[in-house]
């Protein structure tokens, strides 16, 4: 009997030992660039066009996009007739038939395939492409017969994507046509052909920059203006990476407040069940201008913990500046930008969506690397009426639920690049009103 | 051999009971992450108008199961946590470099990363320490109310205090009832 007591014992010390599963999985990667995307992977361009426009990406061992820079090499007679970070404009030089080009970063590449059709050949693409329709695109898919089988199809505005036109949106071949544009806010909403540019007119401009105010309420030091610094650009980079089509001012003059801990139109027991949360301008602040305040403490809840942040007011974003973490601003940016549905389920957040890319998204709710937006985010961004830096009255309703576009015919909130279609279970939810 | 068969029944028992035991008291996979969502969420409002924050409640239905994780992030942060922290600073700082290498910030590609991530560091501890805290209180039972007092009496002997924000949580919590 002592014995088994002993055995018993012994077996549960071992155990103990063994412990729980460990708490200690400890990884202190560093990202590494380990492939290079061109997009789209192939391109068939009709009779007359002349120029075409690529995009690239590299990405780190965990699929995450990183900035680099790209090294274009086209071949077969065509020519780079610009370049903007990862955005390059290819002239095919006249010549028919196959070319290539490849993008490289470091020993790093990939390689696009251009098909330049001959007069006479494959006319429907051709008169697709002549149509006087906002055609702005480019895609990549297969060409069979007069059926276009299109996978992806993308347009650029001010270096943002402009617009997604899937194939399986869009079953009854021989319609061509963005079934999605994305407006900013200080160019046409209707984008002409340019000419026989693939792109939009003016298409590889800059990203929009929106106007930035930063607020503390604390004493402006050179930490302080190092850490504001770093997170603007963190930012960018994001915003930059995931072609979001406009950046924050990079150089915005820092105010100290006297309004502390928490201006007085962000105080209030809790700012989001009240729809009046989406009115701007109640005072204290510019409406033209995207407000950062890092202040001491953004409490929640019962007032026992606090937030790192939380974006008050469609243009007014709170900072916890004592506990904060790098990605809080872009995800603070994405809730003004208009990433708050379903209201009252998720508030914007992606958690529980599935094809957000999980904890890269950067409405993830938790502290993690939050890099990604997808497609269906930036267009909600600058399309729906809940964005700050869409204006007043003009824009659509793409409704509150992620695997729906609501009455605005938006994208899936999932919609994105080289992206599996996700399950799309059913999401009931009720949508805040204009 | 009968009786030591009986013998090598009762040891295979013995041993299943105690890592049952043991297993029962840990968390699995995907309750280490309700833990988690908790403790790194950003605005803690999945079902406002609620006076706790959804993630806090899912923590507290683990009841005593969940003590052992959030005593030991109440001490300072676990391996796992350690390493998560610093992998996911490592990566924004790699990003803010890049973008600094390409040119694009008058902010100038300067940023030195012991800064970087001491900045950030400090904040982001005691804020996991503070939420293990509120949710031990929350829990409130015996061994994890024992779990806040010990980190106070520690408090006391630690190099490196605990910051005071997360000492004054602390104390109040300890002077309060849970709830």
């Amino acid at each position: 009997m002592r014995g088994r007591v002993l055995q018993t014992l012994a077996v549960i010390s071992a155990a103990t030992l063994v412990g729980c599963p460990s708490d200690d999985d400890v990884s202190l990667p560093v990202p590494t660039i380990t492939a290079v995307e061109v997009i789209p992977e192939a391109v068939q361009l009709g009779p007359g066009i002349e120029f075409f426009t690529l995009h690239a990406r590299a990405i780190d061992q965990w699929g995450f996009k990183l900035p680099a820079v790209f090294t274009w090499i086209p071949t077969g007679g065509a020519s780079i007739e610009s370049q903007n970070g990862d955005t390059a404009v290819f002239k095919t030089g006249g010549a028919t038939g196959d070319l290539t080009v490849e993008v490289r970063v470091g020993t790093l590449a990939d390689v696009a395939s251009i098909y330049v059709t001959a007069p006479g050949v494959n006319a429907d693409i051709a008169t697709s492409l002549s149509e006087p329709e906002p055609a702005g695109a480019m895609f990549r898919g297969l060409v069979s017969g007069n059926c276009r089988v299109l996978n992806e199809v993308v347009a650029f505005l001010g270096g943002g994507v402009l617009g997604y036109l899937d194939g399986q949106a869009n079953p009854t071949c021989g319609a061509f046509g963005l079934v999605a544009q994305v407006g900013m806010r200080l160019h046409t909403e209707t984008p002409t052909w340019n000419g026989g540019r693939q792109e939009i007119a003016g298409g590889n401009a800059p990203p929009e920059v929106v106007k930035v105010q930063v607020w503390t309420s604390e004493p402006i030091t050179p930490a302080l203006k190092a850490m504001v610094d770093g997170e603007l650009d963190l930012v960018n980079a994001i915003l930059r990476t995931n072609r979001a089509g406009f950046t924050v001012d990079r150089d915005p003059t820092l105010h100290e407040s006297s309004m502390t801990p928490i201006p007085a139109e962000c105080s209030g027991p809790e700012y989001k069940t009240d729809p009046a949360w989406m009115v701007s301008g109640t005072g204290a602040f510019p409406d033209d201008a995207l407000v950062i305040f890092y202040t001491s403490s953004v409490t929640g809840g019962n007032g026992l913990f606090s937030r790192r942040g939380l974006t008050c007011r469609p243009n007014v974003i709170l900072i916890n500046s004592s506990d904060h973490v790098p990605s809080t601003l872009v995800h603070e940016i994405g809730h003004a930008m208009g990433l708050v549905e379903p209201w009252g389920l998720t508030w914007g957040h992606t958690n529980q969506w599935a094809g957000m890319r999980a904890s890269q998204n950067i409405m993830w709710d938790a502290a993690s690397t939050r890099i990604h937006l997808t497609l269906g985010q930036v267009f909600r961004m600058h399309k729906d009426w809940r964005s700050w830096i869409v204006p007043d009255g003009l824009g659509v309703d793409c409704g509150c639920r992620p695997y729906q576009g609501g009455s605005g015919g938006c994208p899936m909130l999932t919609a994105d690049f080289r992206m599996a279609p996700p399950p799309l279970p059913p999401v009931a939810c009720t949508s805040v009103s204009p | 051999m009968t009786l030591r068969r009986l013998s090598h029944f009762s040891r295979s028992r013995a041993a299943l009971v105690a890592l049952s035991f043991l297993t029962g008291a840990c968390l699995s996979i995907p309750e280490r992450r309700v833990v988690d969502q908790w403790l790194y969420c950003e605005e803690c409002l999945t079902t406002m108008p609620a006076q706790e924050p959804s993630e806090l409640r899912a923590v507290e239905r683990l009841h005593w199961r969940a003590v052992s994780l959030l005593s030991h992030t109440l001490l300072g942060p676990t391996p796992r946590q350690r390493g998560a922290l610093d992998s996911m600073l490592a990566r924004d700082y790699y990003l803010i470099r890049e973008y600094r290498a390409m040119g694009l910030s008058p902010a100038g590609i300067r940023i030195d990363s012991a800064q970087f991530v001491s900045r950030y560091d400090e904040g982001m501890v005691a804020a996991l320490q503070k939420r293990a805290a509120l949710a031990l209180w929350q829990i409130g039972t015996p061994s994890a109310r024992a779990a806040i007092r010990y980190a106070l009496k520690r408090d006391v002997l630690r190099t490196t205090p605990l910051r005071p924000d997360v000492r004054l949580l602390l104390d109040t919590l300890n002077a309060r009832r849970s709830p």
